[in-house]
């Protein structure tokens, strides 16, 4: 429940917190003056009788002392085994929800292989065809109706390249993507787009660096991540700008950011552990249950995984989902080695589940929501779903040895 | 960036420090003393940095000090301003919407005593459960909802006089099922 007071007060804090000043440039040596300053009158942080503890990730830190009695322990829900048997029967996703699994061409008329990006209203594939492995040469609408491809642009491809076009975003009437490469030394990302009515392909926006996590397209900007923050520009070009406080974060799902925003798998590592809002400034924490593994959080889910490094003594540990607050804490069986769940929950509530690890048949979802197990019905070979990079588009492409499947999570119940 | 204990602590201090002075900013509510009570969480954030480092959450370690440093008797400069610079400016970077922002709201957080400021920064600000406000600043999960209730029961009395006698227990009932 939320009124209006509540409200009031998210939208006081979070505005006043902008007005804080900036940080001064000698913080640093000020801290270390004033720190070696008190070692020298020999005074240690404990001493001054400040009682820390630590949460997350069901760990209780050190307390140094305290003033006020009891103080609770951690208490976010355990676990909830789920067993096999507890699971029903899975739901066929074709049957139930037809829309929601499609079949789609392979290749463009011209028998060249189609990467698809996007399947736009009136039944208009967008894709990308390359040139060699990974080096998208050129983009192409293909009008499913009316079985005919044009070309939308020729993507340009600067000398020194690194990275080929990468992740492109459909949105505003452009297609965009990103691209980077090295000259003088210097690595350069670029953001480029061409209309989808076709058009020339032209440089949005460029900075310093070799990559970009995540890009996509927000009413007139595009908005990315890269290793310095997160930047937005305008749809139309320009400079881009950095948006404050966002060192460190990644794109979780727009316009929710997170941090830590890298990959993880060490023991307890926690990845968006803390997600922010930049619409709203409102932060939210993660309190996860004990586990033996790492984790991925989305903004309300979190699933956890194995950790490199740790013995599981010949078995390895389950699949671990819960919410971001602590609540509804579970565990989802797995026979053999537990595939992708790295991914995490795709679509808000999707999670891609192999309940038979490496022998799994069909790409099977476990519903977060309501802990159905969904059968997408589309036949695995080795592949598995990956988080895909903007986790509120609905349409995921999967690419096999039997074609292309558009899945759209949109249109499942 | 995978490895956690490579990021060294200035690393962390460079990338943290501003987020960590708006939120020292909004538990004092003026400039002065949040950047102080920044300067002692780094201090010692300093000095453990090995253990914090292990417990994988410097972020976390440093937001607890300051919550409890702010409330204890700690304050290493008496001053008059309680109520600060009111933020008058807005924050208008391109694209981000304005939150709801109210000034009187924020002159009236001034009046409140700091614990009853923490836990409604750390629940509205911090968006943290009661449990979490809890063991960061060492009290009992029934004193955050008691400090809460009264703290929002003040506010809305000088917020808005009309609503006064609406606060009572379904406003801290209804902060659990949030």
């Amino acid at each position: 429940m939320t009124d209006d007071l509540d409200r009031a007060l998210r939208g006081t804090l979070a505005t006043a917190a902008q007005e804080a000043p900036s940080v001064r440039p000698e913080l640093l040596d000020r801290v270390e003056a004033v720190r070696r300053g008190r070692r020298r009158r020999r005074m240690s942080a404990a001493a001054l009788g400040t009682a820390v503890v630590l949460g997350g990730a069901g760990v209780v830190g050190t307390q140094l002392g305290s003033g006020d009695g009891a103080v609770p322990v951690a208490a976010a829900g355990a676990l909830k085994p789920v067993a096999r048997a507890d699971l029903a029967d899975a739901v066929k996703v074709r049957e139930r929800w037809p829309d929601a699994v499609r079949k789609l061409p392979a290749r463009l008329p011209n028998g060249s292989v189609l990467r698809p990006v996007a399947l736009l209203d009136g039944d208009v594939l967008v894709g990308a065809t390359e040139s060699s492995l990974q080096r998208p040469d050129r983009l192409w609408s293909y009008d499913l109706g009316a079985r005919r491809a044009k070309v939308i642009t020729n993507i340009v491809i600067p000398g020194g390249s690194k990275i080929f076009a990468s992740d492109f975003a459909v949105g505003g009437g452009q297609v965009v993507w990103w691209l980077s490469y090295r000259a003088d030394g210097r690595d350069t990302v670029e953001i480029w787009g061409a209309p989808v009515a076709g058009g020339t392909a032209h440089k949005i926006a460029g900075m310093p660096g070799a990559e970009v996590s995540t890009l996509l397209v927000d009413g007139d900007d595009i908005v990315w991540a890269a290793s310095g923050g997160v930047y937005r520009a305008p749809l139309t070009g320009g400079a881009p700008a950095k948006i404050p406080g966002t060192e460190g974060f990644g794109i979780v799902s727009w316009p929710w950011i997170g941090s830590p925003a890298s990959h993880g798998d060490k023991l307890g590592y926690v990845r968006y552990r803390t997600i922010k809002n930049v619409r709203t400034g409102e932060r939210r924490g993660a309190r996860l249950a004990p586990f033996k593994g790492a984790w991925t959080c989305g903004v309300t889910w979190c699933v956890g995984g194995s950790a490199t490094g740790v013995r599981y003594k010949g078995e390895m540990p389950p699949i671990a989902v819960q919410r971001r607050d602590g609540k509804a804490g579970r565990t989802l069986p797995v026979e053999g080695n537990v595939l992708a769940p790295g991914a995490g929950v795709v679509y808000g509530r999707f999670l891609p589940y192999y309940p038979d690890g490496p022998k799994t048949e069909t790409h099977i979802l476990y519903d977060v929501q309501n802990g159905t197990v969904l059968d997408t019905g589309i036949r695995r070979h080795d592949e598995v779903i990956g988080g895909p990079k903007n986790r509120q588009n609905p349409q995921y492409f999967l690419t096999n040895k039997d074609g292309t499947t558009l899945l759209d999570f949109s249109k499942i119940g | 960036m995978d490895d956690d204990d490579g990021v060294g602590y200035e690393e962390f201090v460079a990338s943290r420090a501003q987020a960590l002075l708006r939120y020292g900013f909004v538990l004092t509510g003026n400039a002065d003393d949040a950047a102080d009570l920044l300067q002692e969480g780094l201090i010692r954030l300093r000095g453990a940095w090995g253990r914090v480092l292990n417990k994988r959450d410097p972020e976390g370690y440093v937001r607890t000090i300051m919550a409890r440093q702010h409330i204890s008797m700690w304050r290493r400069r008496r001053r008059e301003h309680l109520m600060g610079s009111v933020p008058e400016r807005h924050y208008d970077d391109r694209g981000l919407e304005r939150a709801e922002h109210d000034p009187r709201l924020w002159e009236a957080l001034a009046t409140l005593p700091r614990r009853q400021r923490a836990v409604l920064v750390l629940r509205y600000y911090e968006d943290l459960p009661d449990e979490d406000i809890a063991r960061m600043l060492g009290i009992s999960r029934g004193t955050v909802r008691s400090q809460a209730a009264r703290a929002l029961g003040k506010l809305r009395a000088d917020w808005r006089p009309a609503a006064a006698q609406t606060v009572g227990e379904h406003m801290v009932g209804g902060h659990s099922d949030r």
